[in-house]
């Protein structure tokens, strides 16, 4: 893990700025990586959108991608499981590294690779069937469960993600009829309930409204001592809000990452001064 | 602001308007005065007779009963062999073939299948199937109806899977489901009731096909479940008994005409229903 | 803090409470080093001031500290209203209670310059002052710490009992430096240890007023009336 955080150090000098840990060095230098990315290419068609991307995802920390649209924020994160894969055309190039494991392997099972990381999406997706249906339908994938045990996941699995007492009395009803801060929150549910390790947040706010986003805000904050979790947002303030680490993209280049503190109130880069104040021309 | 301009456009505006009204009621005046003729010449013969007897020579009482059973059964074979081609056809375009160069010949010729006229269908099948078998039969008839079926659920089917967004199937996979689950579980429950509405229009189109059916099934005055003999049906009878001059079998082609056109609003009405239900929840 | 309601965010509370923490604390090593400076001066004890002086590092380094979080909460929490005066309002207090720890020093250094021990009259009056000064700090810091508007009222009454008493040792020592010349040396060094007192009553005034803007949002004022 040295070794990498090391060889992580190294490409840093050139380009992007890997600045994890400064002040806190001791600690954060500690930090196990989740995912390990390096050198990382990703072409959409013949148009390269991810330019030499090294980033290191810390266990059971949260890691904010941010950036102005079209920086390749997403288009990471999508890398992360597999998810370009339902597209033609769409190739990564490099190495993502994951408990051991290059992820971009061709002999990587993908649906195994998604139970382990799961994916919340922008838009809430709730399946056209019932609540108990929505989060059983991850959990049926891969595991038979009795009647029991099923009720006793679901139960769980919605308490975690802050939703229980909402939905407790009508787990047969239809997903379709929640809020939509409440359907975001069953996504979430319906991710964990596989048990997954990281969990990958596109813009998971985005459609909400406030106090519907300081809810799931608040369930990220909970979340991170089970998981690994990775969020994209367009909201800088909220990356501000939830991240231990932030990494500003600009153009499908790492431009800095850092401690979200550090990146907020003294970043190196110029460029993600510009962006984060607002003067991005 | 000009005035003059304001004006003009205000005037022309009223008048778009006035034409565009017109025309929405010319169309509607003239499917009122369709659905007014049959009921007023057709109810006057509705009696149970229709429904529990045969076809009638002329001159005699008699009902509809071999015609309507029938089309029923022509109309679900028509149904049974079209529709499930038609919904996997349609499942390779939307979930597979997408943007493929099959999927765009596939479409295209479906689409040319869709606007083919019934009576080329009708046809076709003659010179396949009764040309070869040596006689008319129902099988024929149900073939050239599935034939027709077919484009209808192949079109529809697509539609609605392509309704189904991707960010759905995307929520699908990242839960680490293979793809059939994503199509069978996910996409398939999400596009049900469309589907099945496509269905029931393509239904409602065959229903009243009298072209095809006159090349392939042709027409029987008695009660027939052989389903490899001509087989009476409707909208055969209703050709034949209108042109004849006998007012009783006349009478009857406006009874076969009214039940026809009520069976296929049923239809339509149901086909409706069920996509407004789609927009909302189920259990 | 204690009567708002919880934020959705929980770690903002978390934020808050740990800020909100460690003004307390700092508030707590100024009013000790203040006591270690006094307990000094009674007991006549020359080494204590050296020590004192030594220890005020530990409050420059809780002012830093101080500033780190307020300037992270800031960045990452992007607070407004009453979580934007408590974080504003922590960092202004803990300007005075540097201030203050800068007093006890400037004190501690002059005090350990006299040849002790020093009339039991003069000694008398500083640790009355020097008394009234740490209830006053004492209670400013408890008003802050509980968003106690209704404590800046008290404070200004006490501050000027505070300088009543002030202006009381100035008079005694202009006194005594009228009346024996050699004792101008030590009655010049007296004074600013008085005036360094007193400065710590002003101090410990804003920090109460700092309580009221927490509360009702208006700027402390400018000029001081009582």
């Amino acid at each position: 893990m040295n070794e990498r955080t090391a060889a992580l150090g190294g490409v840093a000098l050139k380009k992007p700025t890997i600045e994890a840990q400064e002040s806190h060095g001791t600690e954060a230098a500690a930090l196990p990586e989740k995912i390990s990315v390096r050198n990382l290419h990703f072409y959409y068609g013949e148009s390269l959108a991810l330019k030499n991307i090294a980033l290191p995802v810390y266990e059971k920390k949260v890691t904010a991608l941010i950036g102005p649209s079209g920086c390749g924020k997403s288009t990471l994160l999508r890398v992360f499981n597999r998810m370009y894969d339902l597209y033609p055309k769409q190739r990564a190039e490099g190495e993502v590294w994951f408990d051991g494991e290059n992820i971009l392997a061709q002999r990587q099972d993908l649906n195994l690779l998604r139970a382990r990381i799961g994916m919340v999406f922008q838009k809430p997706t709730p399946f056209p069937m019932s609540i108990y249906d929505n989060i059983a339908f991850g959990i049926r994938l891969y595991e038979r469960l009795p009647k029991s045990e099923m009720d006793d996941r679901v139960e769980s699995s919605l308490k975690r993600a802050a939703l229980w007492d909402e939905v407790k009395d009508k787990l047969h009803s239809s997903g379709l009829g929640l809020s939509g801060g409440q359907q975001q929150r069953l996504c979430i549910a319906r991710t964990i309930a596989v048990r997954p390790e990281v969990v990958l947040l596109d813009e998971p706010t985005s459609a909400l409204d406030p106090i519907a986003t300081a809810k799931i805000e608040e369930l990220i904050y909970q979340l991170k001592s089970d998981y690994t979790i990775v969020i994209v947002t367009h909201n800088m303030q909220q990356a501000a809000r939830v991240a231990d680490y932030t990494a500003f993209m600009y153009l499908g280049e790492l431009v800095e990452f850092g401690q979200t503190q550090q990146v907020f109130t003294r970043p190196k880069e110029t460029r993600t001064e510009d962006y984060i104040t607002g003067r991005f021309g | 602001m000009n005035a003059a301009i304001y004006r003009r456009r205000r005037w022309r505006n009223r008048a778009v308007m006035t034409l565009a009204s017109a025309a929405a009621m010319s169309g509607l005046l003239v499917l009122f005065l369709i659905l007014g003729t049959l009921l007023v010449k057709g109810v006057g013969s509705l009696s149970p007779a229709v429904f529990t007897q045969m076809t009638p020579p002329p001159g005699s009482a008699g009902g509809l009963l071999n015609a309507i059973y029938g089309s029923i059964v022509v109309t679900l074979v028509g149904t049974l062999l079209g529709a499930p081609v038609g919904i996997l056809a349609g499942t390779y375009l939307a979930e597979f073939g997408r943007d493929t160069r099959l999927a765009t010949v596939v479409r295209f010729i479906n689409d040319v299948l869709l606007s083919a006229p019934s009576i080329v269908i009708g046809l076709f099948v003659y010179t396949v199937m009764v040309v070869r078998m040596g006689h008319f039969s129902a099988w024929a008839g149900g073939v050239a109806l599935a034939l027709l079926v077919l484009p209808v659920v192949v079109r529809t089917s697509e539609d609605m899977l392509r309704l189904v967004p991707d960010s759905m199937r995307e929520a699908s996979a990242a839960l680490g489901s293979p793809r059939w689950v994503v199509i069978l579980k996910v996409a398939y429950r999400a596009a049900r009731a469309g589907i099945i509405t496509g269905v029931l229009l393509a239904v409602a189109r065959i229903a009243g096909e009298t072209a095809p059916l006159l090349f392939t099934m042709l027409n029987n005055q008695f009660m027939s479940t052989d389903m490899n003999a001509p087989m009476a049906n409707l909208p055969v009878v209703i050709f034949q008994f209108a042109l004849s001059p006998y007012k009783d079998w006349q009478a009857l082609a406006w009874c076969g005409a009214l039940i026809i056109t009520a069976a296929v609003l049923a239809l339509n009405i149901v086909a409706r229903a069920l996509s407004v239900a789609r927009t909302g929840s189920e259990s | 803090m204690v009567e708002t309601a919880p934020h959705t965010l929980s770690v903002y509370d978390a934020h808050l409470r740990e800020l909100i923490r460690r003004v307390e604390d700092m508030g707590a090593s100024a009013r000790a080093q203040l006591a270690r400076l006094l307990a000094a001066v009674r007991h006549g004890d020359g080494e204590e001031f050296a020590a004192v002086i030594a220890a005020d590092d530990r409050i420059d380094a809780q002012r830093g500290d101080i500033d780190r979080e307020a300037l992270e909460l800031i960045a990452r929490l992007q607070p407004v209203a009453r979580d934007l005066r408590v974080i504003v309002a922590a960092q202004r207090v803990s300007r005075e209670l540097e201030r203050i720890g800068d007093h006890v020093k400037r004190m501690a250094k002059r005090l350990r310059e006299q040849h002790l021990p020093l009339p039991a009259e003069i000694v008398g009056r500083l640790l009355w002052i020097g008394g009234q000064a740490q209830t006053l700090l004492a209670q400013a810091v408890e008003a802050f710490v509980g968003a106690d508007a209704s404590a800046s009222e008290r404070a200004w009454l006490d501050d000027a009992e505070l300088d009543r008493m002030y202006h009381g040792l100035i008079g005694e020592l202009l006194a005594r430096m009228r009346e024996a010349p050699e004792w101008i040396e030590t009655g010049v060094s007296l004074v600013t240890v008085a005036k360094s007192l007193e400065r710590i009553g002003d101090h410990a005034t804003n920090i109460a007023e700092e309580a009221r803007f927490v509360v009702s949002g208006e700027l402390p004022p400018l000029h001081r009336s009582v």
